[in-house]
């Protein structure tokens, strides 16, 4: 019993550290708040059900970013936004948002830009927007280095596009 | 704006309104697909069991000669035997759900693997039982009454009608194609479109140059 509640002390000790991370993940993949929220729940209970399978042999972030990944790009939606290249400059952006300060604003202006793509590529930006380097990102998508360099050089084209068509420059 | 101020920016956004309480670890149930997946086998698992102890009261109560029992009781085994073996397999394919930290393309070509498989095999279940089904009913349905109405039906005398015994075939034919095919669209509906959205997540990550 002891042993079983360390574990779960420990357990939510890193998942404590890692929040942030995890909700970033929540944010790129979903744009509404309750749906955010929901993903996040699921996102530890999966994280939770695979504890078992972490050795510590990895750092745990990157564990964290497998279980995470396979969970938000597994996790079903009604309805899927699809790209379009005749997207109004201010379509649906909230009213807040332009008011914010500019950082904020530039970040929610990529969150929403990110919300067009698919699931492979919200995983590979952000990645790369973590800081990770080819090598890992290529180990938690399971494709080569090579492939995630000209992915990522296509997706990047793509988040610029997408806010150049939202009225911002870049 | 750029990338590098992004990134700066991304850097330094830390969530401090993070709405997620650490204190316990969540047990709610959730919405993932593979989590739906798993509900919809826990019913249908629920719903196979139900209507196998209906067929198996059924099998008591009403088949009374030897001849009925005998035919009726073997195709129930056979039944049973099948229903074992796929409910076996979706046990397995059940329990091997819960890893998910493989890389994304190997987690996602394995659901994707499995599924289409137990889908297959669920297919091949719902046609290769229906026979069975058929041959259960008739055993039922071999009673003195039922064994008068059918002798005027298809004899003529001592002489078997051929129209009444093709028209009965057709019959049977066209219900196990119809079974068959609402089965289809019935497990296309339940998985299907948990396969469609893992296939297209597939092709994302299909290398190309």
């Amino acid at each position: 019993m002891n042993t079983r509640n360390d574990k779960q002390t420990c357990f939510l000790q890193l998942i404590e550290t890692h929040k942030g991370i995890l909700y970033k993940i929540c944010r790129i993949y979903q744009d509404k708040k309750e749906d955010q929220q929901d993903l996040l729940q699921e996102m530890i209970l999966q994280l939770w059900r695979s504890y078992d399978s972490f050795r510590g042999e990895s750092q745990f972030s990157s564990w964290m970013y497998r279980v995470a990944f396979n969970t938000a790009i597994s996790y079903f939606r009604k309805e899927k936004q699809h790209y379009t290249s005749s997207l109004d400059p201010y379509h649906d952006l909230p009213d807040e948002l332009r008011t914010v300060k500019e950082k904020e604003e530039q970040l929610a202006v990529f969150y929403k830009a990110v919300q067009q793509l698919n699931k492979v590529e919200k995983a590979l930006i952000f990645l790369y927007m973590q800081g990770q380097s080819g090598d890992e990102i290529a180990g938690i998508l399971g494709i080569s280095s090579v492939n995630v360099r000209v992915r990522l050089n296509r997706t990047k084209e793509k988040i610029k596009y997408i806010i150049k068509t939202l009225g911002y420059e870049f | 704006m750029n990338f590098d101020d992004l990134k700066n920016e991304w850097a330094d956004d830390i969530s401090k309104d993070v709405p997620l309480d650490t204190k316990k670890v969540p047990l709610d149930k959730t919405r993932s697909t593979i989590d739906r997946l798993k509900i919809n086998m826990r019913r249908e698992f629920f719903g196979l069991g139900l209507s196998y102890f209906f067929i198996f009261l059924a099998f008591f109560i009403l088949s009374k000669p030897y001849l009925s029992f005998l035919i009726g009781g073997t195709a129930c085994l056979i039944l049973l035997m099948q229903t074992i073996y796929f409910c076996y397999h979706c046990y397995i394919f059940y329990k091997q759900l819960e890893r998910s930290d493989l890389s994304l393309r190997k987690n996602i070509r394995k659901i994707a693997y499995d599924l289409e498989l137990n889908i297959e095999r669920y297919k091949t279940y719902s046609f290769c039982s229906m026979p069975i089904g058929i041959l259960t009913c008739v055993a039922y349905l071999n009673t003195d009454r039922v064994g008068q109405l059918l002798k005027q039906t298809f004899y003529a005398g001592s002489i078997v009608q051929i129209k009444p015994l093709l028209i009965t075939g057709i019959i049977i034919i066209f219900a196990q194609l119809l079974s068959y095919y609402l089965s289809k669209m019935h497990i296309n509906w339940q998985y299907g479109r948990y396969l469609r959205e893992l296939k297209q997540v597939m092709n994302d990550l299909e290398e190309d140059n």
